[in-house]
């Protein structure tokens, strides 16, 4: 009894939390704090994608930046060429990503670990040299600027114009929450709890006869669309794509944020996101010394939390549990004590 | 039981790390920015560099801050902009579009800058004057693309010479005071080579001139005596090779080999380096090109930079030589304008302001309105045969 009221005020909590933070461009008058805010909400999204196939069914990929350029280049070119806004280049977006996701799922998760890596860094390779060298369609190094802001968002007589990084953030909220959702929805499900047993052993898995193959590729296409989506956030956001944006380090980037917020952990994924985007702006001060300190977090980070931020809460939570168990325990004892005095 | 309350610490925790996050978000930025402004604007002006400071491009880079940095300091030795110190924030564009818009973001949003200096390539400036044109914040940029004369942003200038003003510019020379009529163009079939032949086709008619063949041939390209044989039957005046000094000293060689002997001409001044006469010898003698910049010039301006870069340890490149013009001029802007952006802009509009590079003025589109100087190789050095204007 006590148990659901708890849980109904923790949901209720969340949900005050939740809203309260579609307040917080009040709040914040920099429109550079506004920027940075947002593009942590669209690195959310694809920290959220990635966990999805790493901290959620183990298998590392380090071709996502790929995905997250289709999905921007996709969005870029159609609003581009044909003048669609975000709402149509959105879905292209996702739907495009995803079928791409699905064939080099396919074809990657035949593989096993160290060969899985290598195959999605060709790939990613490879996805940016066609965005570097088909001038025609992707602009080649100049890339596609000008891209449209989403159209006006009119509920009754409110009008929601897209002009300041103000007007973007409930939008780009909204998707952070989805996301968190989708994600929510999946891992809760019967399918999520298949890919947690494969991470977890493949081979047990197998054994109590989860379809391992087709779970894993079913996920990476899923979390492909994630990045697709993002993309297209990207493109709509940022107004300008670029092939160097989704280089390699673009991939390596989304998974830092993963590992540093700990893997499979939804608040880990916003919380690596956050920090990574946060810090790679404050060090811009410093552009000789950036990509220096920056490598230098990262290296510290996996050195000693490999688990993660989150694996840090973890951690303290069982230690937490231990001690009360403990108490409990020396009560008991006192007690039995007392009782034989 | 526990493990429940513990989950609601866990929650109440997260929340405390946001709300402590964003306390501190808003918290820097009324330190940070409106402390700023309000103690510091009133003695410094800040002004923002973006280019390419790491990566491929990072020696343009680095000249364009050395000169805006001899620039900010001879102003600032001298009073400054009406009794303001000149602040140079520099930002990493890193060459790419996305990189610039973010940082012109910072410079403008975080760092308050009043103007942009940069940056040196196209497409990362095309990104940014997207950001700078609606914030009202005058570009002063080095880019070289044709798309940014037709941005529509009448906060953005540009400070170099482009093709479509040294290209007219080296025509009329020859047609009026070398008097060729019939010219053969010889060009590497790149964008650039064939994007300068057009511009070159266009100003024919009116100088009564003509081309009577448009050779190509392919980067790299060692051997050109087939295009160098049918230019030589054909009797032309004069030979336009657009193209770079390594191939250019090949065909000019081949050409006196060939017992061509005929004037050779090129529209830019990617002819402008020692390269050219050390490879070419002998055979480059004579060439003709348009440049924006000499810099063995004795004019004031420049003996003046000189002097200066000496002084800071500086060396003096063309595009260190381009920033602190750009600098100059934006200072004396700055000054008319007296901290009203739209008056500085105007005033940086009708600007009339003799520079290293040659008399400094803006068209309706923000470009360089002067034409290049006409320079030429006599007796293994760079001549400037007309001066600009």
């Amino acid at each position: 009894m006590e148990l659901i009221k708890r849980s109904a005020f923790r949901k209720s909590v969340l949900l005050l939390g939740g809203i309260a933070l579609f307040l917080l461009p009040l709040g914040i008058v920099n429109p550079y704090f506004m920027y940075i805010i947002n593009l942590i909400l669209i690195y959310a999204i694809l920290a959220l994608g990635l966990d999805l196939i790493v901290g959620y069914t183990g298998q590392v990929s380090v071709g996502h930046g790929a995905f997250f350029g289709i999905g921007a280049y996709v969005a870029a070119i159609l609003a581009k060429n044909l003048g669609f806004s975000l709402w149509l280049t959105l879905p292209f977006s996702i739907i495009i990503t995803a079928v791409i996701g699905l064939i080099i799922g396919f074809i990657g998760l035949k593989l096993i670990e160290e060969y899985l890596v290598m195959a999605t860094l060709a790939f990613g390779t490879i996805i940016w040299l066609v965005f570097l060298n088909w001038t025609d369609l992707t602009g080649g190094p100049m890339g596609i600027a000008g891209i449209s802001a989403p159209p006006t968002i009119t509920l009754g007589t409110l009008q929601f114009p897209f002009i300041q990084y103000h007007d973007y953030y409930p939008l780009l909220l909204i998707f952070v929450y989805l996301g968190i959702l989708i994600t929510r929805l999946i891992i809760k499900s019967g399918f999520g709890r298949a890919c947690t047993a494969i991470r977890d052993d493949e081979l047990a898995a197998q054994a109590m006869g989860i379809p391992v193959f087709k779970t894993k590729v079913i996920m990476f296409t899923i979390s492909a669309a994630f990045c697709g989506a993002a993309g297209a956030l990207y493109a709509h956001f940022l107004h300008v794509v670029s092939p160097e944006t989704f280089a390699f380090g673009m991939s390596v980037t989304i998974l830092t944020m993963v590992m540093i917020g700990g893997q499979g952990s939804i608040t880990g994924a916003i919380i690596g996101a956050a920090i990574l985007t946060v810090s790679s702006e404050a060090l811009r001060e410093t552009p000789e010394l950036r990509m220096l300190i920056y490598g230098f977090l990262i290296v510290i980070m996996i050195m000693f939390f490999p688990k993660g931020i989150m694996g840090l809460f973890q951690i303290s939570k069982q230690r937490l549990l231990k001690k009360s168990i403990q108490v409990e325990k020396n009560v008991v004892e006192k007690e039995g004590l007392s009782y034989e005095q | 039981m526990v493990f429940s309350k513990s989950l609601i610490a866990k929650k109440m925790f997260m929340f405390l790390v946001l709300a402590v996050l964003l306390v501190g978000c808003s918290a820097t930025n009324s330190s940070s920015g409106n402390s700023d402004s309000s103690s510091k604007s009133s003695d410094t002006l800040k002004v923002g560099l973006q280019a390419p400071m790491t990566g491929d491009n990072a020696q343009y880079g680095q000249d364009m801050k050395n000169g805006v940095e001899l620039a900010f300091k001879k102003i600032n030795k001298d009073g400054g902009i009406n009794g303001k110190k000149l602040e140079l924030i520099v930002g990493d564009d890193k060459a790419t579009p996305s990189e610039a818009v973010a940082v012109v973001n910072k410079m403008i949003m975080n760092d308050g800058v009043k103007a942009i200096i940069g940056g040196y390539n196209s497409s990362p400036t095309l990104a940014a004057q997207d950001v700078s044109g609606p914030a009202k914040v005058l570009h002063l940029n080095m880019g070289a693309s044709p798309d940014l004369s037709k941005t529509g942003n009448k906060y953005l200038f540009r400070v170099i010479l482009t093709g479509s003003v040294y290209v007219p510019a080296v025509m009329k020379y020859m047609a009026e005071e070398k008097k060729v009529k019939k010219i053969a163009a010889l060009f590497e079939n790149t964008d650039y080579g064939i994007t300068m032949y057009d511009a070159a086709k266009v100003s024919t008619k009116e100088l009564g001139v003509e081309f009577i063949a448009a050779e190509k041939y392919n980067p790299g390209d060692k051997n050109f005596s087939a295009q160098l044989s049918k230019i030589k039957t054909l009797n032309a005046d004069a030979v336009m090779v657009v193209g770079l000094y390594n191939e250019v000293a090949l065909i000019e060689q081949q050409a006196k080999q060939a017992g061509l002997n005929i004037q050779f001409f090129s529209p830019d001044d990617s002819m402008y380096s020692e390269q050219l006469i050390k490879l070419g010898g002998d055979a480059v003698e004579n060439h003709i090109f348009a440049s924006m910049i000499d810099l063995n010039a004795e004019t004031p301006e420049m003996t003046e930079f000189k002097k200066l870069a000496e002084e800071n340890n500086t060396p003096a490149q063309a595009n260190t030589a381009i920033a602190y013009d750009a600098a100059m001029a934006l200072a004396k802007a700055l000054t008319e304008g007296d901290g009203d952006t739209d008056k500085s802009r105007d005033a940086l509009a009708k600007i009339k302001y003799q520079g290293i590079t040659g008399p400094i003025k803006f068209d309706e589109n923000g470009d360089r309105a002067n034409t290049p100087m006409i320079m030429q190789v006599q007796k293994g050095d760079f001549k400037v045969i007309k001066e600009s204007e």
